[in-house]
Formats: structure tokens, C-alpha cells, sequence
């Protein structure tokens, strides 16, 4: 009897574990650009660093504000799903003029999973910027897939 | 639903009885036979090459488990020497997923998987015997072409993305082990089950934007292995018989004392 009842549930078990729920997103569907600030000591060394930010906007009409008075080791940006550039305005505080930084990448949409849905992932091919208080800036990561990796980083 | 459960879960442990009491009344006959007869260098034995065409009747509660799901299984094999059999197996799939909000996908498919199968009860005398318990190995192919008839992305930045995806076509390739039963229930029908374990040979996720939401015959397509049960209904159809020499070691002579 007690064999019987093992049989059951174990089949019972394979058929819940065969029944995939569609309703229910279990992956992070959050893509963002990663940007990080680090102050340059020579050409060679370098640490991170925390920016005191006034704000930062998109670069399109009308703007968006994404992130306002706040100090960051890194930020992280939403990309333009419906163009393959985007543009960014970094105001630092205390200082007048703003930085403008725009990034050109190729876009693919990609199903997640049945219950996540589509998300778009990147691949960034160039990086432009403006050095009013940005020094320099590298790519470090092209492929934007998630929010947990640096991508880009600004150099101060 | 939970008697056609339960039902099915004893008929399920009814066949392995059966299976096992015959093997032991089987070995039994053999013994005694054994006794009684002088040893034999070969014998020849009549073997049937009945052609077994099953369905898998475990895919009809398929669209309960999933919703949206529909597969066929069939499949066909033969003895082709004492204890081998070869399998050709046959099947459809088809998927629809609709979510307003998110996307619309539909995709159908299909797939063929042909192998062999190795009897590891003892045969019975006179080959009369069609029950077996078995292992294989299958060489699984298959051929999805899936839709996106549309997508939503929300982005409340930069403006909502909606899109579709045409028509893909792709191929899914694995290596299969089977284990399992067939049991004769009655004239010319078995009943069967059994286990099996797959893992894919190629990788079609790479080839595409839009992972397979399930590649027919094979599993799951976002995993690279799965597992699946299957309880088919075969019917026998008697195609011709043929005669097989087993060929036997020769017995040893014992001597008197030195």
C-alpha cells in the first residue's frame, strides 16, 4: 500500500513539475546602462568615486528627468528601445555647465520567458560625450542585458 | 479525474506484476524443461515479426496541464532479431500562448525519433510471449516554425515598444534513453509506459530572438535535458514469422574420481 502511494505522489509531483505557469515572471526584466564615476590619477591608475549629481535628463524634447540631487558611485540609465541612440545630460552640482553624453548601440527584442514577456537588449557600438568636467569615458561592457553590470565608465 | 488517475496508476502497477509473474512462471517451465531433456548445442526458435503501432494516450491530458497545448504521439516497432527491436516514433505539437498585455505566440511542429529497443525478460517457450521490459536509445529530429503575431513593451521613459516577429523555422536535434513496459492485455493489444531522458545536440536558442517556447518531441526549449513519461495502447499486427538459431555453448562432461 505504502509502495502504491509512493508511486502516486511521485507521479503527481512530475505532472505539477510539467505544468508550467505562464502568469508568473521569475526573471529580473530590468535592462538598464550602467555608467561609472571614477576620478583619474594618471594615465594608468585610477578608483572609483562618488558624484554629487544636480541632475540627470534625457536628451529629447521634452525631457525627462531621471535621477534629481542625489550622490552616486554609478548611475543607471533606460535606453532608447525605439531608436539606436540616446542621449543623456549629467549636471554635476555646483558647477555651470553640463555634460552631454549619447550612445549608439544596435536594439533586439527577446522573448524572457512566457511569463516575463519581451524585453529589448543592446549592444553598444560607439560612446560620444562632451568634457566640460568629463575627462575621458570608456566602454567596458557593450552588451546591455541587465542592470547588474557596469557598462560605461566616466572618468573625472 | 482522480479516479481515471488512480486507475491508470494501477493499471500501471498491475502490468509490472504481471511482467514479473510471468518471468517467474516463465524460468520455472524453463527449469523443469531443462531437466528433462539432454543438453543441446542450438535450437531453433520461431520468431515474430509482429508490427506494434501504439499511441500515446498520456498527450490527451496535455491540454489540461497546459492550456494553449496540443501533441500526438505514435509509433511503430518490430522485432527485428531475437530481444531487438526497432522503433520509429511520430508526432505533432502545437502551442498558442495569448497575453494581451505582453505578446501572442503561436508555433507548431514535428518530430520523428527512430531507435532500437533491447527485451531484457527471458523469452518464453515457443516464443509465444509479447510482453517485454526494455531499454533504448532514441535519435530525436524536429522541426518547429513559431509566430509572434505581436509584442508590448512598456517604457514609461522613452515610449511603449509593440512590434511582431515573422514566421521562424527551427530545428531541434537529442539523444534519447528509454526505459519501460509492454504488456499484453489482450489478442493483439498491449499496454505500455515508460521513462525517458533527453538531452539536445544542437542549440536552436541561438539561432533566434525568440527561444522555442517548447521543441516538439523533446521538452521544454529554454533546458538542454528533459524528462518525460509516456503510457501508450499498441496494437499488434502479425506480419510474418521467421526461424532464428540460438546457438548454445556445449555442456562439460564430468569424469568419475581421479
Amino acid at each position: 500500500m505504502r509502495f502504491r502511494l509512493c508511486i502516486i505522489m511521485y507521479l503527481l509531483w512530475i505532472i505539477s513539475a510539467c505544468n508550467q505557469d505562464i502568469h508568473i515572471c521569475e526573471e529580473p526584466t530590468d535592462v538598464k546602462l550602467t555608467i561609472g564615476f571614477y576620478h583619474q590619477i594618471d594615465s594608468i591608475q585610477y578608483r572609483d568615486t562618488s558624484l554629487s549629481i544636480a541632475y540627470v535628463q534625457t536628451l529629447h524634447h521634452p525631457p525627462v528627468w531621471l535621477i534629481d540631487s542625489s550622490v552616486e558611485h554609478s548611475i543607471s540609465l533606460p535606453l532608447n528601445q525605439l531608436a539606436d541612440s540616446s542621449g543623456f545630460i549629467i549636471q554635476p552640482d555646483s558647477v555651470a555647465d553640463a555634460d552631454t553624453i549619447l550612445i549608439y548601440y544596435t536594439r533586439q527584442q527577446k522573448l524572457l520567458s512566457p511569463g516575463c514577456g519581451f524585453v529589448t537588449f543592446f549592444m553598444i557600438d560607439t560612446l560620444r560625450y562632451t568634457t566640460h568636467h568629463i575627462d575621458s569615458a570608456s566602454i567596458v561592457n557593450k552588451s546591455v542585458i541587465n542592470i547588474h553590470e557596469e557598462h560605461i565608465r566616466l572618468f573625472y | 479525474m482522480k479516479n481515471i488517475f488512480v486507475c491508470f496508476i494501477s493499471l500501471l502497477i498491475i502490468q509490472s506484476g504481471r511482467a514479473q509473474q510471468k518471468t517467474d512462471s516463465a524460468i520455472v517451465a524453463k527449469d523443469t524443461s531443462m531437466a528433462a531433456r539432454p543438453a543441446q548445442h542450438d535450437s531453433v526458435i520461431v520468431l515474430a515479426h509482429d508490427l506494434r503501432l501504439g499511441i500515446d494516450l498520456s498527450r490527451i491530458a496535455m491540454p489540461f496541464l497546459q492550456p494553449g497545448r496540443r501533441d500526438a504521439e505514435v509509433s511503430a516497432d518490430m522485432q527485428i532479431i531475437p530481444n531487438w527491436y526497432g522503433v520509429v516514433e511520430l508526432g505533432y505539437h502545437q502551442m498558442q500562448i495569448n497575453k494581451p498585455d505582453l505578446f501572442q505566440y503561436q508555433s507548431h511542429g514535428y518530430f520523428y525519433r527512430i531507435g532500437v529497443d533491447k527485451n531484457i525478460l527471458p523469452p518464453g517457450q515457443n516464443n509465444h510471449r509479447h510482453d517485454i521490459a526494455y531499454f533504448g536509445f532514441r535519435l530525436g529530429h524536429a522541426v518547429l516554425q513559431q509566430t509572434v503575431s505581436s509584442y508590448h513593451i512598456t517604457d514609461t521613459v522613452w515610449g511603449n515598444v509593440d512590434g511582431s516577429i515573422p514566421r521562424q523555422t527551427i530545428q531541434g536535434l537529442w539523444l534519447e534513453f528509454v526505459a519501460g513496459l509492454k504488456i499484453q492485455i489482450a489478442t493483439y493489444v498491449d499496454l505500455g509506459w515508460s521513462v525517458r531522458g533527453r538531452t539536445l545536440l544542437n542549440h536552436p536558442e541561438q539561432k533566434t530572438n525568440v527561444p522555442p517556447y517548447v521543441i516538439p518531441g523533446f521538452g521544454k526549449g529554454s533546458s538542454r535535458q528533459a524528462f518525460d513519461f509516456n503510457y501508450s495502447l499498441f496494437f499488434r499486427i502479425p506480419i510474418f514469422n521467421s526461424h532464428y538459431t540460438l546457438h548454445h555453448p556445449a555442456s562439460q562432461h564430468h569424469t568419475g574420481n581421479p
